[in-house]
């Protein structure tokens, strides 16, 4: 009975201890660009989804790009990424798993700049921004931490000058019990957001080959991935800037975005040039008027024989 | 004789309670107004005049004296603290009954008392306008009543640099989705866009007196960097101003007071000490135009004020600038509201030859116009950022994506490009 309850009070210290360590040590209060972790749970069950939130506060600053490298905490699974509430419009480094194994990584622009999020119902309080929700499970007792090694944001004051940055950590418990409820998430049915595909061309890209370059985000479960199809082919996975297949540019290029529920939203880059259907057509044309040409030649020379 | 006796014992108690009650006027410390005490003359039957006359003088007590000061502190778009001392008490034994009179609506009073001086009370305000400028009086009361405040100071209030969003609810529940809507001041005829992360969303063109609207509407819930520029009729960008929202389901979300950057170009890359440079752009009509010349050995502040077309010229001499590098931004104020700084530009003060600035592509391909236009068609966007990002850590870029020069294609071009972004 003793042990229960020394138990009981060590593990109901460890969560207070915890919850202390995420909701205020994992926020630095000082005055740079601070990053911070923030999730809901302190503690995690075996098999249970937490969502775990990477936290930019300007502080005054205002942030147009930004870098982050984080470590993957033991004792949890890491499921992915999920960027539709991050404020970053486009990755230079897209969001992955260093080949190590136990680091994140990103990093993008925030075009005009960051200087914390405004509520409308409450304008006069910047608010920080979400750059990335990583999804972890519960995997095995312990507490898995996280610590951002590599921060990098530069303000956006047209000369890439480096902004001071602080961080904090992450302190995730996993305990024993394997009995919770699942995330209950609302279903996503709403497609990505409309986006306009650009075929383009540089000397400075792909040896100044015909590109595709694509952007898009979605707002409730964020993009997937994204595919294309040239004209009749096929479907085909696809990043940006993608090179084209037609050079010629004569077929329509069609550009899904796929966000993380399975909703899709296609866009279309017509054909700018229809030169070798046109000289199909134009041959089809000629050919019917020699033939039919030939045939009136054949019917008046039968006519003439005939006389 | 005993009515000399009487007399004299009469004169005495008068006397006494005079040296009681009205003590010498080095020891007066009550505050009320002079008081003369007339005692008794009386003749006895020896023709002996007696007066008694008890004279006690105090000094005059008047209004408590009050400075507005120190200067007032904890400034901020709408708050300010501001401070009242009081100097004196003018002769009377305590002061109380504290307070500020000014242009900032109804007086306000400050509880306390204090019988010592210097005193100093305060008064924090809260709900102010930004950018005004507020005078104030203090005061304080004694016996002899308030002070007049003659003394009076004055404080601004931070300028207006971020727009007021003001949100009223959605339609009585007939609007699913979000309408935003943006308005504030350019320059006339000027473009504005408004960008959604990056995207182009809608574009407005400025009135005459260069005040816009836009509006964009199906907005889904959800963080949204909102971002806004102007282009003037030159073609001459302004700044772009960022607020990102959370915005949520079947609201109306009105952005106003966004007041745009002036636009700025030099007419010269580089000029031979001595002679002129002009700076030039576009603001709102009338509004006046900070310009500061920043360099290695310091920065000089040169003001124009747009005529009514929105056009600002400044013509500068550069007999007084040492040779090197100028960075050159503009901001503009009008009516309290001060501007964000606008782009940055920047020329040559040399002894050698001035070189015209000529639109176009320079010989290593980077444009004039536009940083990070990398393929320099008039636009910053996801096609430059595309580029740049193909030669993303190449050790060998290509000057046109290298925009800080530096040998490298790294996250500070990016930072580069992402504040000169038109979508």
């Amino acid at each position: 009975m003793q042990n229960t309850l020394r138990y009981s009070y060590i593990f109901s210290l460890t969560i207070f201890v915890t919850f202390v360590t995420v909701f205020f040590a994992a926020t630095p209060r000082v005055e740079a660009a601070a990053f911070s972790f923030r999730t809901s749970t302190a503690v995690v069950h075996q098999g249970q989804e937490v969502h775990v939130d990477i936290l930019l506060d300007p502080e005054g600053e205002t942030i147009n790009t930004v870098s982050v490298t984080g470590t993957l905490p033991e004792h949890l699974v890491f499921g992915g990424f999920d960027d539709s509430a991050s404020i970053v419009s486009f990755f230079v480094d897209d969001p992955k798993v260093t080949s190590s194994g136990n680091q994140f990584t990103f990093s993008g622009i925030i075009p005009g700049g960051f200087s914390g999020l405004i509520d409308p119902f409450a304008p006069s309080v910047r608010k920080p921004g979400t750059l990335m929700r990583l999804i972890f499970t519960g995997k095995t007792p312990g507490v898995g931490r996280s610590d951002l090694v590599g921060v990098e944001a530069y303000l956006n004051d047209g000369e890439g000058m480096r902004a001071k940055v602080v961080t904090g950590s992450l302190n995730l418990l996993v305990d024993g019990l394997l009995d919770w409820l699942p995330i209950a998430d609302i279903p996503d049915t709403t497609p990505p957001l409309p986006f306009t595909p650009v075929v383009t061309r540089d000397f400075l890209l792909f040896q100044n080959d015909y590109v595709l370059i694509f952007n898009t985000k979605d707002k409730e479960s964020g993009i997937n991935h994204y595919q294309v199809k040239e004209g009749s082919g096929v479907w085909t996975r696809a990043v940006s800037p993608y090179v084209l297949t037609d050079q010629t540019l004569s077929e329509d290029v069609w550009v899904k975005a796929v966000d993380r529920a399975g909703n899709e939203r296609i866009e279309v880059v017509r054909a700018r040039a229809r030169t070798p259907a046109n000289m199909r057509t134009v041959g089809v044309i000629v050919g019917v008027a020699i033939l039919l040409a030939f045939i009136i030649m054949l019917i008046r020379r039968h006519r003439q024989s005939g006389r | 004789m005993r009515s000399v006796a009487s007399f004299t014992g009469l004169c005495a108690l008068v006397a006494l309670s005079a040296v009681i009650f009205f003590p010498r006027p080095s020891e007066a410390v009550v505050c009320n107004p002079p008081t003369v005490i007339t005692g008794c003359t009386m003749s006895d039957s020896d023709n002996l005049v007696i007066s008694a006359t008890v004279v006690a003088t105090t000094p005059t007590i008047t209004p408590p004296t009050v400075t507005t000061s120190p200067a007032a502190d904890g400034i901020t778009e709408t708050t300010a603290t501001i401070y009242g001392t009081v100097q004196s008490l003018n002769n009377d034994t305590s002061a109380d009954t504290f307070g500020f009179t000014g242009s900032f609506g109804s007086p306000v009073s400050v509880a306390g008392s204090t019988s010592t001086v210097p005193y100093t009370f305060s008064y924090a305000f809260t709900g102010l306008t930004c950018g005004t400028v507020y005078t104030y009086t203090a005061g304080a009361s004694n016996s002899a009543g308030p002070s007049t405040g003659t003394a009076s100071n004055s404080f601004t209030t931070t300028s207006c640099a971020a727009p007021i969003p003001v949100l009223s609810p959605g339609g009585g529940g007939t609007v699913t989705t979000t309408t935003v809507n943006f308005s504030g001041l350019a320059y006339p005829g000027a473009r504005v866009t408004i960008l959604e992360d990056g995207k182009i969303i809608v574009q407005s063109i400025a009135g005459g007196d260069g005040r816009f609207v836009a509006t964009t509407a199906g907005i889904m819930s959800g963080s949204y960097v909102f971002s806004a520029y102007a282009e003037d009729s030159r073609g001459d960008f302004s700044s772009t101003y960022s607020f990102p929202f959370q915005i949520n389901a079947s609201s109306i979300v009105n952005i106003r007071g966004i007041f745009l950057s002036p636009t700025i170009v030099a007419d010269k890359l580089s000029v031979k000490q001595g002679e002129d440079i002009l700076l030039s752009g576009f603001s709102a009509p009338g509004a006046a135009v900070s310009i500061d010349l920043g360099s290695p050995s310091g920065s000089r502040s040169y003001s124009a004020v747009a005529d009514t077309f929105g056009v600002y010229r400044l013509s500068v001499n550069t007999g007084l600038l040492a040779p090197g590098s100028y960075v050159v931004r503009a901001r503009a104020s009008q009516g309290g509201v001060v501007s964000p700084d606008s782009k940055r530009i920047s020329f040559i003060v040399t002894y050698g030859k001035t070189i015209i600035k000529k639109p176009g592509i320079e010989s290593d391909g980077t444009c004039y116009s536009l940083r990070g236009d990398i393929n320099c068609d008039g636009r910053v966007n996801i096609i430059d950022f595309s580029i740049m990002k193909s030669w993303y850590r190449n050790r060998k870029p290509q000057p046109r994506v290298d925009l800080n020069s530096d040998g490298a294609v790294d996250l500070a071009d990016f930072s580069i490009l992402s504040s000169n972004w038109t979508g």
